[in-house]
């Protein structure tokens, strides 16, 4: 199996105190990985790396083996890497269906120039794109709510909206920030179900977790940060 | 007959300006006080090339709007270095700068003597003068702005706008750089004020710098607030409010005398009401927070 990821000696500090200290590890193409740890321990800090939104003070990211120099929100995602926030970020006045379109990648209506030169491929790719949607809402047990509008939908639903948003977006490696946390045993067992079907697709999933038990459940390989390191301990070899 | 349409003359002109002000407000939720300045701007540029140059209305106009496509640069830079309400200052900062030069730069824009004498528009040879026409004309502009902003409100660029209002970092997760989208909706709200600013000026024949002051730039906000912020039909009917407010006082048999400060502290009041109980406006689908 191949490496998606690999994180090389990561280091990250704020005002002098060391979050990450040469955080060394991998992660297999097709898998989920779980990040455990106490509060504090860096296990935010460390995706926010990953996907962009910080710079490491040291250390260097691999994403399918290429070195990733300076990477920004724009280009972790351009790469594939999506990031779903521990309190989920969608766009709450927008309806379900257009924040599934929101992330639509390479949209051509995303460019002022493509609606003077070619405004038919971008109403070609609209509707394209809205049956894609249909699909993944499908997928995400969002159907019959894409005229919804999003800050209507339960916390949990919201969760999973933001999950067909990366998947809208194209995204290979899913990072989510306690998919669990703050939803009932129902939406729990919705969201897991969700993380499996994307790891048939070939997804590859990264989560924080504080529920122990049902993340080991739906995990191959677990990590454990503690004092800035990362600890690997693979399934079944606890 | 003349009355009527004079109203409609002045409810045509800020429904184009609360439709520019309702994509900033409204879709991107940029709350910018510096709308006047582009009113103004594109203002003395018809009345200075209709009097100085004599070209026809139309290339008169595309330089109008050209010019205010450069006078918003300092904007676009506001919006992507300041968030919130420092750019709100930041615009209001950039109304009083363009005020000051209308009303200090007399060799150019004749300071708050104003300029006159400005020719009524001429389209292809036929001419614009009488009132009927000017409302024709007036009405059609007005009527293709509207129908750009339905077609604007009707495609994606319009999802885009929402989202840099709505949480910009779902934007950047997301690969879109909420920068440009700014950048293109205050081009576009600063060109449409242009149309609005050559109506005007071609209007009065007349125009002085007390007419793009900070006071003109908060109605035109107050328009969209009122009508509701994220849709064509709150704008227009914000418009529709503000112009026809006045005209209600009039038969109301107030003396003119306090007829002004009534109406602006009516409006006010209203305001202020809207606010606590219809923070949504009449037709609004957003509320701004």
């Amino acid at each position: 199996m191949e490496t998606i990821l690999d994180v090389r000696h990561i280091s990250k500090s704020f005002n002098g105190l060391k979050v990450l200290d040469g955080a060394d590890f991998s992660v297999k193409t097709g898998t989920v990985a779980a990040f455990f740890g106490e509060n504090g321990s860096g296990k935010t800090t460390l995706f926010h790396i990953i996907s962009g939104f910080l710079k490491a003070d040291g250390g260097e990211l691999c994403y399918k083996n290429v070195p990733i120099p300076h990477s920004t929100p724009m280009t972790a995602t351009r790469l594939g890497i999506g990031r779903v926030w521990q309190n989920p970020r969608i766009c709450k006045n927008l309806s379900v269906l257009d924040n599934l379109l929101l992330a639509s990648r390479h949209h051509p209506g995303e460019s002022l120039f493509s609606y003077i030169v070619r405004p038919g491929k971008i109403v070609a790719y609209e509707k394209s794109q809205k049956l894609k949607a249909e699909e993944i809402a499908g997928h995400t047990a969002l159907e019959g709510k894409l005229a919804q509008t999003a800050g209507e939908l339960s916390f949990g639903q919201q969760k999973l909206l933001s999950i067909g948003m990366l998947l809208m977006n194209e995204a290979s490696l899913l990072l989510l920030d306690e998919p669990f946390a703050g939803v009932n045993s129902k939406m729990i067992d919705h969201i897991s179900e969700v993380m499996s079907t994307l790891k048939q697709q070939g997804k590859t999933i990264m989560m924080i977790e504080h529920n122990r038990s049902k993340a080991s459940s739906i995990s191959d390989t677990q990590f454990f940060l503690s004092k800035g390191q990362v600890m690997q301990n693979d399934k079944g070899h606890s | 007959m003349n009355y009527l349409l004079h109203i409609l003359v002045m409810a045509e002109i800020y429904i184009i300006l609360g439709l520019a002000m309702n994509l900033l407000a409204g879709y991107s939720g940029l709350l910018s006080l510096s709308q006047a300045a582009f009113y103004g701007i594109g203002a003395y540029a018809t009345a200075l090339l209709l009097v100085h140059t004599g070209y026809s209305f139309p290339i008169v106009l595309g330089v109008a709007v050209l010019i205010n496509l450069i006078a918003c640069i300092p904007v676009i830079v506001f919006s992507i270095r300041f968030r919130d309400l420092f750019f709100v200052l930041a615009t209001l900062a950039w109304q009083v700068i363009i005020f000051t030069v209308l009303y200090n730069w007399v060799s150019v824009t004749n300071g708050p003597y104003g300029i006159s004498g400005i020719p009524k528009p001429v389209i292809f040879g036929y001419p614009f003068e009488s009132l009927p026409q000017f409302t024709l004309l007036a009405g059609a502009l007005c009527a293709l702005v509207l129908l750009f902003f339905y077609g604007l409100h009707n495609s994606p660029l319009s999802r885009y706008f929402q989202g840099v209002r709505d949480d910009q970092l779902v934007m950047l997760s997301f690969g879109k750089n909420p920068g440009y989208y700014k950048a293109i909706a205050i081009s576009i709200s600063a060109g449409v004020s242009a149309i609005a600013g050559a109506l005007f000026a071609s209007y009065y024949s007349y125009i002085d710098p007390t007419s793009f002051t900070l006071d003109e730039s908060i109605l035109i906000l107050s328009i969209v607030l009122i009508g509701g912020l994220g849709t064509i039909r709150g704008s227009v009917a914000g418009a529709l409010f503000y112009v026809l407010l006045p005209e209600v006082l009039r038969f109301a048999n107030i003396p003119d005398a306090f007829a002004a400060n009534l109406r602006m502290m009516i409006y006010a009041l209203i305001l202020i009401l809207m606010v606590l109980y219809r923070p949504y406006g009449f037709f609004g689908n957003y509320r701004f927070e």
